[in-house]
């Protein structure tokens, strides 16, 4: 919760400055929980708000699988899976 | 209130012998048996003493009202009653503000609201900021009716009182938001599941170990129509700001339920009204009505983990399309889905404490749930669940609910 709550404060004086994206690189994020999904969901909407393109890319394989049982995957615009996975 | 001799010999004013005594009267350990609001008086008479000041107060911050409100107060501001001010004005609002030592050597009215602290004449304060890992948790300042030039000494001594402060202050803090949760949430959880004709219902609440409480919740309840409601949910965050937001969802549940005949219409009120009152907090949940029949059941799921039926010998995850969870802002239909639930099936309600484990996939967790379901009473279920799955000491909050069809209710039994 502690590194959630981390990339939020980081994440969000970032997206405060409206740059044109923001992505969320997690190919090395291996565990997610309702915690890290609230604080996507926040820079998601920041990022809606400035503007700001969001997406997800490269979730491990679990992660993805998450998102998609909790049904934000496409609110939270994670990449398709690549064929390798 | 018992009284404590400081143990302070006369030592050279200022000299490190002196201070040395000073922080030792107040880490003295006889301290630690008093209660926390007579700790914070004593603390504050032994600051008088060894200050020479003539009124010492200690204030709290109150989050959610953004004020400070006198916790202790000794000398001058003792005959007033409980008072607070804005965190963003006066002699302690500046503190507050600054989060450094303040001094301020002749007062003046715009710096001082406090009308006793101006009125008794107080010439001389010292402030500093009470800081728990970073975040301020309130002020301690002292005061004197003639002027008086605070020596670095003084501020680091005041400091260092004011760190004990802290300490003391959020022990208290969380000790009370522990309970004050606990209270809360035994409250709300119903704790004898209502008596249910054709149904037979178990269901246990585990609060998360090291995080305290959190915003879990089950509820169920009888409809005027027959059907029965039957929800699961997960306000995000922990504590007793959680358990508070979760209180008054769940009851807001309830009563768009009695206005609904559809799961996913009676989500989407409550998504509406965690966007206009509740903005930013986020949840889960999941809302099933089961037909008066008991062979239907009906659900709709937000951003929660549908539950795990089992019949015949076979456990699987209810297929359901899950949607958005509530208070994303976003504007997405939400659906709900009708599932035969045949007889003696067991369908198992839960939240992903249950189930998550730190570096480990959220899919054997769904796994090892699967393969701990095995026939048997709604209450045998829940046990066997608790015992295998869950764990020992839960990091998050896991609330399960069991509820089974039982075999001999027969069609239109029932009203």
């Amino acid at each position: 919760m502690a590194t959630a709550d981390q990339l939020a404060d980081g994440v969000l004086r970032e997206v405060n400055r409206s740059p044109a994206a923001m992505t969320i690189n997690m190919r090395r994020v291996s565990f997610c929980d309702s915690a890290g999904i609230n604080v996507l969901v926040r820079i998601r909407n920041a990022c809606e708000r400035s503007g700001t393109a969001f997406r997800i890319a490269e979730p491990q394989p679990h992660v993805r699988v998450l998102f998609e049982i909790t049904g934000v995957a496409d609110f939270l615009n994670v990449d398709p899976p690549t064929s390798s996975e | 209130m018992r009284r404590y001799a400081t143990g302070v010999v006369d030592a050279a004013p200022g000299s490190a012998e002196e201070r040395l005594q000073r922080l030792e009267a107040v880490t003295d350990s006889a301290l630690s048996e008093l209660e926390t609001d007579e700790l914070l008086g004593e603390l504050l008479d032994r600051v008088r003493q060894l200050l020479g000041v003539d009124t010492a107060a200690i204030l709290l911050l109150d989050p959610p009202e953004q004020r400070l409100v006198a916790m202790a107060v000794r000398g001058l501001e003792e005959q007033m009653p409980a008072f607070s001010i804005d965190v963003e004005r006066g002699f302690a609002g500046r503190v507050a503000q600054e989060r450094q030592p303040v001094i301020i050597e002749d007062v003046t009215t715009d710096v001082v609201l406090n009308p006793v602290l101006h009125d008794k004449g107080v010439r001389s304060l010292l402030g500093v900021p009470l800081l728990a890992a970073g975040d301020l948790v309130g002020v301690l300042h002292v005061g004197t009716l003639e002027p008086r030039q605070f020596s670095p000494e003084d501020v680091a001594f005041l400091q260092f009182v004011g760190d004990q402060t802290a300490l003391v202050s959020q022990v208290r803090l969380s000790r009370l938001d522990r309970s004050a949760a606990l209270a809360l949430q035994r409250s709300l959880l119903p704790t004898r599941l209502p008596a249910i004709s054709g149904i037979e219902m178990a269901a246990r609440y585990m609060p998360g170990h090291e995080a305290g409480v959190g915003g879990d919740w089950y509820d169920v309840f009888g409809l005027p129509t027959g059907w029965l409601g039957v929800v699961v949910g997960d306000v995000s965050g922990h504590g007793l700001r959680a358990a508070v937001v979760m209180g008054r969802l769940r009851s807001a549940l309830r009563a768009y339920a009695l206005e609904c005949d559809d799961p996913a219409d009676a989500l989407t009120r409550l998504d509406r009204k965690i966007r206009h009152f509740e903005t930013g907090n986020l949840a889960t949940a999941l809302y099933a009505m089961i037909s008066p029949d008991r062979a239907t059941m009906c659900i709709s799921a937000a951003g929660h983990l549908p539950p795990m039926l089992a019949s015949g010998g076979l456990v699987e995850a209810v297929t359901v399309p899950v949607d958005l969870p509530l208070g994303t802002g976003a504007d997405a239909p939400r659906r709900t889905t009708s599932v035969p639930l045949p007889e003696d099936a067991t369908v198992v309600f839960y939240t992903d404490g249950l189930i998550e484990r730190r570096r480990e996939p959220i899919t054997e967790g769904l796994k090892r749930l699967r393969a701990a379901i095995e026939p048997g009473s709604a209450e045998a279920v829940c046990t066997s669940l608790m015992l295998n799955v869950a764990e020992r000491q839960p990091t998050d909050d896991v609330a399960v609910l069991t509820v089974r069809r039982r075999a001999d209710h027969r069609r239109g039994e029932e009203s």
